[in-house]
């Protein structure tokens, strides 16, 4: 299978982290030379630098045999329009991540599939396991604030608690918990956090490294 | 939507010609270009921020015009006015002429400033034809 | 010094990456090693990394012949080995097929072209000296024929 990201920020990185471990050939597409080369170094040569918005680019990524365009760029026009174009040259799937949700109407209208945490998304339609471990960046927030995804192993510190138990770092708070049969709940004072569970949680950019600590335990599956 | 010199000089003509305009754009500074005499409304958002454009009366609107710098943004809107408003006429600036046909595939009228100008001015080059 | 047993020299069509042949053969001989000898066939996107690249395919044999006929002039006694390789871009293949085979050297030639005006070793060669976990050497020629017409073609290696 070859999967095409358009963005290399910090989803798109990530994202393409997860793939390159996997079977399928992968590419990421990123407008910034500078970042496109950084990424490209610690993705083995798989960033390619250009405007996913432009046709003749994703036609040198080799669209026509691509089996799935991933939009996952900050902004939601250029999602929008990188789908519209790779659908239009005839990909069997397309998925967009949608920074504002109230943009997600239009992408329903239009037909085409979004999600708000790509990552998990996209891993799922390639039928590739996520990490046992995970921290998943999923939309950036005001002020610094950020919105990760966390995926409870069994070995996490914070299983069996309830989410007041939990210590977490400051102005970092746990927002939904969908646990393994993917039913979304508010965190109350009778839920019991679970193996399995995924963990919707606030944070603040430079809190991340404690807040994996509080809830994966050790220092591993996370860097940005 | 876009309030640079070609919506300025669209929403004038048009308003001129007695239709009912609204000119939106991010930057209220920008509706000095728009003719003393404008008559029509002028009214400060995003055009891709569908309440905005429901506000600027999208619902009402017989024609719509995306004639702001960004390509994709002028395809968001363009598509929001005809999908979620179902204005029946809706244009869309694309200066990438490459994505402007796409988008013409995709239910909008295109209009690509680049290959017109391009062949405006070939036109005035005598001889530029097959040599 | 470390010994080096095992050697890698990345081939392409240019007299600097010959003359990196020709000193890993002079090592290899010395060491009585193995010199394997690689040319990477850079795929683009458009097309499957497996594609069939016939005209590319014939051109590196062609070059691996003749890097092997150097090797074997230089490198009297050790063994040659060869592989033709396709991948997207050369540096991360010849790191990979570097660590599969567990060299202990890959033997770069590089040219002398500057890029944007200015002198940086090129793509593949930046890429193996940050990422390969054995040792790198670089071969460059003298500067007056490295800068010379013949040395140009070495450029953005």
């Amino acid at each position: 299978m070859y999967v095409i990201i358009a963005g290399g920020g910090k989803v798109g990185y990530y994202l393409g982290r997860e793939l390159l471990s996997g079977d399928h050939e992968m590419l990421v597409i990123e407008r910034s030379a500078s970042r496109a080369a950084e990424i490209n170094d610690l993705l083995e040569g798989t960033v390619q630098q250009g405007d996913a918005c432009e046709a003749s680019v994703l036609d040198g990524a080799g669209i026509a045999r691509a089996d799935l365009v991933a939009a996952v760029t900050g902004d939601d026009e250029d999602n929008l329009v990188v789908c519209e174009i790779a659908r239009y040259r005839g990909v069997p799937r397309v998925l967009a991540r949608v920074n504002n949700p109230t943009n997600a109407l239009l992408f329903e209208k239009r037909g085409i599939e979004t999600t708000v945490s790509a990552t998990e998304a996209i891993l799922s339609q390639i039928e590739q396991e996520l990490p046992v471990t995970s921290m998943v960046p999923v939309m950036q927030l005001h002020q610094g604030l950020e919105l990760v995804e966390v995926r409870l192993s069994e070995t996490s510190p914070v299983v069996g608690r309830t989410p007041r138990e939990v210590l977490l770092p400051p102005e970092s708070l746990i927002a939904l918990i969908v646990d393994s049969g993917g039913v979304p709940r508010v965190p109350g004072a009778d839920t019991t956090l679970t193996a399995g569970d995924a963990l919707v949680v606030v944070t603040r950019a430079e809190s991340k490294g404690m807040l994996q600590e509080a809830l994966i335990g050790g220092a591993h599956g996370f860097d940005t | 939507m876009g309030c640079g010199r070609t919506g300025a000089a669209i929403a004038g003509s048009l308003d001129r010609d007695g239709h009912q305009v609204t000119v939106l754009d991010l930057d209220a500074g920008q509706f000095r270009r728009l003719p003393d005499s404008f008559g029509g409304r002028m009214a400060v958002g995003n055009g891709m921020d569908a309440e905005v454009l429901e506000r600027a009366g999208a619902r009402e609107a017989a024609a719509f015009v995306a004639v702001t710098q960004g390509d994709n943004r002028n395809y968001f809107a363009s598509q929001l006015a005809r999908e979620i408003f179902g204005v029946k006429n809706v244009v869309c600036r694309t200066k990438d002429p490459e994505r402007g046909e796409i988008f013409g595939h995709l239910g909008l009228q295109t209009y690509s400033p680049t290959s017109a100008g391009a062949e405006a001015i070939l036109a005035m080059l005598p001889g530029s034809g097959p040599a | 010094m470390a010994r080096f047993r095992s050697i890698l020299a990345p081939v392409v069509d240019d007299p600097a990456s010959l003359e990196a042949v020709a000193v890993a053969a002079a090592l290899a001989r010395q060491e009585k090693g193995v010199l394997t000898l690689l040319h990477v066939i850079e795929v683009e996107r458009s097309l499957p990394v497996t594609a069939d690249m016939d005209l590319e395919a014939q051109r590196g044999e062609e070059l691996l012949r003749r890097a092997r006929a150097l090797a074997e002039r230089d490198g009297n006694g050790a063994r040659i080995e060869d592989e033709l390789l396709q991948a997207r871009v050369a540096g991360p293949a010849i790191v990979e097929e570097a660590e599969a085979r567990g060299v202990d050297v890959i033997m770069l030639g590089v040219g002398w072209t500057p890029l944007l005006g200015q002198f940086e070793v090129g793509p593949t060669a930046g890429y193996v000296l940050k990422h390969a976990s054995c040792n790198v050497w670089i071969v460059r020629e003298p500067l007056e024929v490295a800068t010379s017409a013949a040395g140009k073609t070495a450029a953005r290696r």
